[in-house]
């Protein structure tokens, strides 16, 4: 099984913390490449990812109340 | 004295021809190298030009197509120029493609037939001439080209393997290309540039040797993996802090995370993707729900879980 998991638009001083994020979780290669704005685009790829249900978008989730 | 004249005149005459042979050898040649055969490829020539089709997509194939598309506003305008480059982009790999099996098959055909025509041509004409000078010489060149052909071995290559290895490019490029179409029938929003641009690196790949030889390796020491289902997941998002006070529960989720150490506590881990497939937040990762749109989510988390 193999996860690819891109974030687009993450600014230079939050490039390494990105990055290292991806490693921590455990993803086998984390690939950065500079936008022409200045940020970056970070790919990460998860071999044997475990996914438990996998849905065709990301959603986000129910917004908690603030009541 | 005039037996060694007519000797040497008699040896003047026959260096002569072997002198010249070896040219008119090396136009002959020429003539296969050059394409003097194209129909022995077995592929008609093409009848437009394929480089000035790439250079009508060449705007389509630069490194900036990421910002115009991130400039192009509305999802349904963002749509339309993803669909423009990936379709440009899909025909540029197809005539490069195409245009490197054409090659395959042209070096393939000509080079087996002047090869071996070579090898006769030379070794048959260094019998039928006497200096000894002369024969060794084109010996000397029979042997290299004979040497050459069978230091590489092509023609087992092209025989052999080169056929599995095409028809296993074509299935992959018909795969990938299956993948990407799929993807253009959505909104941008939910199959963005980032991801066709991704399949379409996957799609030039499929039509290259090396992969194909590391699919064929796959398929074939695989055959009791056909029951393991392979999921490929793209997920794509984009950076969002939003607020520095949101960067700020970012990190103590991150603190928490490493509970005091250095790598992530595997239980507190546990307990994170738990929490994220039970609020139904997001099944690409903690990765991206530190980084990604889930700024709301984010706080849930710190707060439900009374994190300092």
């Amino acid at each position: 099984m193999t996860k690819v998991v891109t974030i687009s638009n993450v600014p230079a001083k939050n490039k390494a913390q990105v990055e290292q994020d991806f490693r921590n979780e455990g993803a086998k290669h984390v690939n950065s490449t500079m936008e022409p704005d200045g940020e970056f685009t970070i790919i990460a790829i998860f071999e044997n990812a475990q996914l438990a249900d996998p849905k065709p978008d990301p959603k986000p989730g129910p917004k908690p109340s603030k009541n | 004295m005039a037996s060694n004249s007519k000797s040497t005149k008699f040896s003047a005459k026959t260096t002569r021809p072997a002198q010249t042979l070896p040219l008119s050898l090396v136009v002959l040649l020429c003539s296969f190298f050059a394409g003097g055969c194209a129909s022995s490829s077995g592929i008609p020539k093409k009848p437009w030009d394929s480089a000035a089709e790439l250079k009508t997509l060449a705007p389509y194939l630069t490194a900036d197509v990421m910002a115009t598309y991130n400039s192009a506003g509305s999802i349904a305008a963002k749509t339309v120029y993803r669909d423009t480059v990936v379709y440009a982009r899909l025909r540029a790999i197809d005539v490069t493609y195409s245009t490197f099996v054409t090659a395959l098959a042209k070096e393939r055909n000509i080079e087996a037939v002047a090869t071996d025509t070579s090898v006769l041509i030379l070794t048959g004409t260094a019998s039928l001439i006497h200096p000894a000078s002369t024969k060794s010489i084109l010996a000397a060149i029979s042997g290299g080209v004979v040497g050459v052909k069978g230091s590489i071995d092509k023609n087992l290559f092209y025989d052999k393997t080169m056929p599995v290895l095409l028809t296993q490019m074509e299935a992959l490029r018909k795969q990938r290309l299956a993948t990407i179409l799929t993807g253009l029938s959505v909104p941008a929003d939910r199959y963005s540039l980032t991801q066709a641009l991704i399949d379409l690196e996957d799609y030039f790949q499929s039509g290259t040797v090396p992969y194909a030889l590391m699919a064929v390796n796959a398929e074939s020491g695989a055959a009791s993996q056909k029951a393991t289902k392979e999921i490929k997941e793209l997920r794509t998002f984009s950076f969002n802090y939003g607020a520095a006070e949101d960067e700020d529960v970012s990190t103590k989720i991150r603190t928490w995370l490493l509970n005091g150490g250095t790598a992530w506590d595997p239980a507190r881990r546990q307990e994170l993707e738990g929490w994220l497939k039970e609020k139904n937040v997001t099944d690409a990762g903690i990765t991206s729900f530190l980084n990604g749109p889930f700024k709301t989510q984010r706080s849930a988390f710190v707060t439900e879980k009374k994190i300092p």
